[in-house]
C-alpha cells in the first residue's frame, strides 16, 4: 500500500480504538506536533460521518412511507372492499351471529360453583408505578412468536399474538468447565466436554423469570392437570457449527435460579416439550440430584463451586452478547465480557476496601487486555477515591469516532440505582438444579393445596388471552378468551387468591388489558365487571410485575 | 413499537423498522413546515435530517433524552424550520418544549452536521462502485472478504486497497471544498 493509503488507515485504526497503548501515544504526540495530520483526522473522521450520511439517507428514503401513516391511501381503496366481501360472506358466520346477539365490552367471569369476592385493580395508576428492574432488563425486547396453539380456527377480532422474551446467545468453551449468567440473573454451570459438538458452543437461553415474562408469553406451571408452582423457568439450546446438539448421555448440567422473596419452594427438575400448552414433566432420573438445593440468605456463595460470591470471584466470566457491563460496590465487582467479540476473555476482579486489589484478564485478544487496562488505571485512580459510590458502566466497542474516549463512556449513577443492580447480580439465595435436558427446564414444586378445588368459568365479549395467577405462590395458568365462548380453568383451591390478566393487542397503545383480584370464596356470589384499559408494552409489564407485591 | 424499542432498534443496527415507526409521527411536522411557508418536500427533507441527527444523538453514548422521541423529532424540525426562516429573517424565536441543555445539544448537532454534508457532497463526485464500497465498510460494517466478494475483486487486501484509494479520492475534494467554502 502507498504511505498515503497506509497513513488512511492509521487513522482509520485510531478512530476505531484499534491502536496498542503505545502506538496511540505516538499517535496523539504527532496530533499535537503536526497540524496537518490533525486536520486530515478530522477530515477523515467528516467523511466516514458523510458516508453515514448517504447510507442513512437512502434507509429513509427507503423506509418513507412505509409507516401507518404511508399506508392511509392503501386503506382509503382498500377498506371498502374489505367491508364488502365481509357482508357477503362472514354473515354467515357463527362468529357474527354471536355478535349480533352480545353487544357489551366487557369481560363476565362466570363461576361454575362459586362466585367472589372481588377486588378490582381498575384505576390503577400504571404511570406512576415504581421502576423496579433496570436499564438492562427493561429494555428486553419482547418479539411476536406464532400462535401454534391448537384452539379451535373461531374468526378472532382481537388480536391474540405472542410476546416472548429476547433469545439470548453465549458462546462457551466446551472443552472446559464454562458459567454463563442470563439478563435476569440465572447462573448455568456446564461440566468439560459436556455437550456434543465442538470445542465452540453456541447456547441460546430464554429465561421466563419476571412475573410480566411469564404472563406476556402465556407460560403455563402444571404437571399433568396438577399445578405446581414455579421457581424459575428456563428454554436453553445448545449449537455447534449452526447445527442444534445435545448433552452428552449421562452428563447434566446445573441451573442456579434466583429466589424470588416469598418463593420457598422445594423444587425439582421439571422439563417440557414445547412453550405453548405446556405440561410440566418431572426428571426423575437418578443420576441428577433432587430435590434443589437451595442457598440460602447469609450463606457465602463461595461454598458452592463455580458460583461467584463476596471475595471469591476467580474464575467469573458470565458473557453477554452485546454488552461488556462493569458493576461494583466497595467489595466486589462484576465484569461482563463481550462474548460475541472476546469469545475466549476471562475477567476477575477482587476489590478490598474500595480498591481495585486484584485484576486478572486472560485473553488472546490484544485489544482487549489494552483496552480494559487503560480503563481500570484511570478508574482506579480518578473514581475509587470516591467511597461508597457504585456504578454502572456500559463499554461500546463498535464505535469509538461516535462515542469519544473509552473514559467518556462511562456514566456515574446514583446509589439507590446501584444498590438496585448490585441487588439484582448479588442474589444470595439461589435454587439450584440438574438437569440432564436442554429445552424447557423449570424448578417446580406440586402446589399442595388441601383445599376443595373447583373449576372456573370465564366468558369475554372480546377475544383475548387469559392468565390465572395465585397471587400467594408462583402458580401460573393460561387459557384463550375467544368470544362468548366460555373458558373453563380446573382444580383451582376455594379460598384461594388469585389475579385473573385478560389482555390483546391494541393498534393505538400496544395492549388493552383488564386485570381483576379475587378471592375464591363458595359463599359469595358478586359478579364483577371490568373493562379492559389501554397500556403500553412497558406499563403492561410494570403493572404485571409489581402485582403480586 | 415502544420508544425503548425504537431506540435499541437504531443502535443495533434495525434502523427499517424503527424509521418506518418515526414516519408517523411526519404529519404533525408536515403541518408545521406547511404553516411556516414551506412545501411538503421541504418538511420531507427536513424531516429526513431530523432522523439523522437522532441517529447521531443515539450514537453517542452518553446519550440523554428528557423528552418523548416525537417531541425531540418535532423540536429538531422546528428548530430547522427556525434556522431556515432566520436565514430569510422572517422568524427569531424557536420555543420548544425541551430542556435548555437538550436545545443546545441540537444546535450543537446540527452545526456540527453542515459539516458533514459538505463531505457529503464531496462523496457525490465518486463513481457508483467507490461509493458502494465505502458505504458497505463504513456504514454497513460489512467485512472486506466479503465486499470483495460482493463487488468481484479477487481478495479482501484489493478490496481493502480499493475502499483507501476510493477514500483519498473524496477527501482530496472535500479539502478543496472545504478551502472555497
Amino acid at each position: 500500500m502507498r504511505r498515503e493509503l497506509e497513513e488512511l488507515a492509521l487513522l482509520d485504526q485510531y478512530i476505531d480504538g484499534l491502536l496498542s497503548v503505545s502506538e496511540k501515544k505516538d499517535f496523539e504526540n504527532r496530533l499535537r506536533k503536526e497540524p496537518n495530520f490533525k486536520q486530515a483526522l478530522e477530515d477523515q473522521i467528516a467523511l466516514r460521518k458523510g458516508i453515514e450520511r448517504k447510507g442513512l439517507k437512502e434507509e429513509i428514503h427507503a423506509t418513507k412511507g412505509k409507516g401507518r401513516f404511508g399506508k392511509r391511501w392503501f386503506w382509503v381503496f382498500t377498506l371498502p372492499l374489505l367491508l364488502i366481501i365481509y357482508y357477503l360472506i362472514g354473515n354467515k358466520s357463527e362468529y357474527v351471529q354471536d355478535k349480533k346477539v352480545h353487544k357489551t365490552e366487557q369481560l363476565q367471569p362466570i363461576l361454575n360453583e362459586t362466585v367472589i369476592d372481588s377486588k378490582s385493580l381498575k384505576g390503577l395508576d400504571t404511570n406512576n408505578l415504581p421502576e423496579r428492574s433496570l436499564k438492562p432488563q427493561t429494555n428486553i425486547p419482547r418479539k411476536k412468536v406464532n400462535d401454534s396453539s391448537n384452539q379451535s380456527p373461531i374468526k378472532t377480532e382481537g388480536q391474540l399474538v405472542q410476546f416472548d422474551v429476547e433469545e439470548q446467545m453465549f458462546w462457551i468453551d466446551n472443552s472446559t468447565s464454562s458459567q454463563i449468567t442470563g439478563k435476569d440473573g440465572v447462573i448455568l454451570t456446564f461440566k468439560p466436554n459436556s455437550i456434543e459438538g465442538g470445542d465452540s458452543i453456541e447456547i441460546r437461553l430464554k429465561e421466563y423469570y419476571k412475573y410480566s415474562d411469564i404472563v406476556m408469553r402465556g407460560l403455563s406451571t402444571t404437571s399433568n392437570g396438577k399445578h405446581i408452582e414455579t421457581g424459575g423457568m428456563i428454554n436453553i439450546q445448545a449449537y455447534s457449527n449452526g447445527e442444534k446438539t445435545t448433552l452428552k448421555p449421562k452428563q447434566s448440567y446445573e441451573i442456579a435460579f434466583p429466589k424470588r422473596a416469598g418463593n420457598n419452594i422445594d423444587g425439582k427438575t421439571f422439563y417440557a416439550d414445547s412453550e405453548d400448552n405446556l405440561n410440566w414433566k418431572i426428571d426423575t432420573n437418578e443420576l441428577i440430584q433432587q430435590p434443589c438445593r437451595t442457598i440460602r440468605k447469609g450463606q457465602n456463595l463461595q461454598e458452592i463451586s463455580g458460583l461467584p460470591g463476596p471475595g471469591s470471584l476467580k474464575g467469573f466470566k458470565p458473557a453477554q452478547k452485546y454488552l461488556m457491563r462493569f458493576a461494583f460496590t466497595s467489595e466486589q465487582a462484576m465484569i461482563f465480557v463481550n462474548a460475541e467479540k472476546y469469545p475466549t476473555a476471562r475477567v476477575t476482579v477482587k476489590i478490598v476496601k474500595g480498591k481495585v486489589s486484584e485484576l486478572k484478564i486472560d485473553s488472546k485478544d490484544r485489544n482487549f487486555k489494552t483496552i480494559l487496562l487503560a480503563y481500570m488505571k484511570e478508574f482506579d485512580k480518578e473514581e475509587i477515591k470516591a467511597r461508597g459510590l457504585s456504578y454502572i458502566t456500559d463499554i461500546w466497542f463498535e464505535d469509538p469516532a461516535g462515542c469519544g474516549n473509552i473514559k467518556q463512556k462511562f456514566s456515574k449513577i446514583d446509589q439507590k440505582t446501584a444498590d438496585q443492580l448490585n441487588q439484582t447480580l448479588r442474589v444470595s439465595e439461589y435454587n439450584i438444579i440438574e438437569s440432564l435436558n436442554l429445552g424447557l427446564v423449570n424448578c417446580d414444586a406440586f402446589a399442595n393445596i388441601n383445599r376443595k378445588l373447583i373449576d372456573l368459568n370465564y366468558m369475554t365479549s372480546v377475544d383475548c388471552k387469559l392468565m390465572l395467577m395465585f397471587k400467594e405462590r408462583d402458580v401460573f395458568l393460561s387459557n384463550y378468551g375467544f368470544a362468548y365462548k366460555e373458558r373453563l380453568f380446573t382444580q383451582i383451591p376455594t379460598d384461594e387468591e388469585i389475579i385473573l390478566v385478560a389482555y390483546r393487542e391494541s393498534e393505538e397503545s400496544d395492549f388493552e388489558v383488564c386485570i381483576q383480584e379475587y378471592k375464591t370464596n363458595r359463599t359469595n356470589n358478586n359478579l364483577t365487571l371490568a373493562h379492559f384499559s389501554k397500556m403500553t408494552t412497558d406499563q403492561f409489564s410494570r403493572t404485571i410485575d409489581s402485582i403480586k407485591d | 413499537m415502544t420508544q425503548d424499542q425504537i431506540i435499541q432498534q437504531i443502535q443495533s443496527g434495525n434502523r427499517e423498522k424503527a424509521f418506518k415507526e418515526l414516519y408517523n409521527y411526519f404529519p404533525k411536522v408536515e403541518a408545521l413546515i406547511l404553516k411556516s411557508g414551506g412545501s411538503k418536500n421541504n418538511a420531507s427533507d427536513i424531516f429526513q435530517e431530523a432522523l439523522i441527527l437522532l441517529f447521531r444523538k443515539l450514537q453517542k453514548c452518553d446519550f440523554v433524552l428528557t423528552s418523548s422521541l416525537e417531541t425531540y423529532l418535532y423540536s429538531v424540525c422546528r428548530f430547522m424550520c427556525y434556522d431556515q426562516n432566520r436565514a430569510n429573517a422572517k422568524q427569531t424565536d424557536w420555543n420548544v418544549n425541551l430542556e435548555e441543555s437538550e436545545q443546545d445539544e441540537i444546535a450543537s448537532i446540527f452545526q456540527e452536521e453542515e459539516k458533514y454534508k459538505l463531505a457529503e457532497t464531496a462523496l457525490q463526485t465518486l463513481g457508483e462502485k467507490c461509493l458502494e464500497i465505502l458505504k458497505m465498510f463504513y456504514h454497513q460494517g460489512v467485512k472486506m472478504a466479503e465486499i470483495a466478494k460482493k463487488m468481484k475483486l479477487s481478495s479482501a487486501k484489493i478490496a481493502k486497497n480499493q475502499k483507501y484509494k476510493c477514500l483519498e479520492k473524496a477527501k482530496q475534494k472535500f479539502v478543496e471544498l472545504r478551502a472555497t467554502k
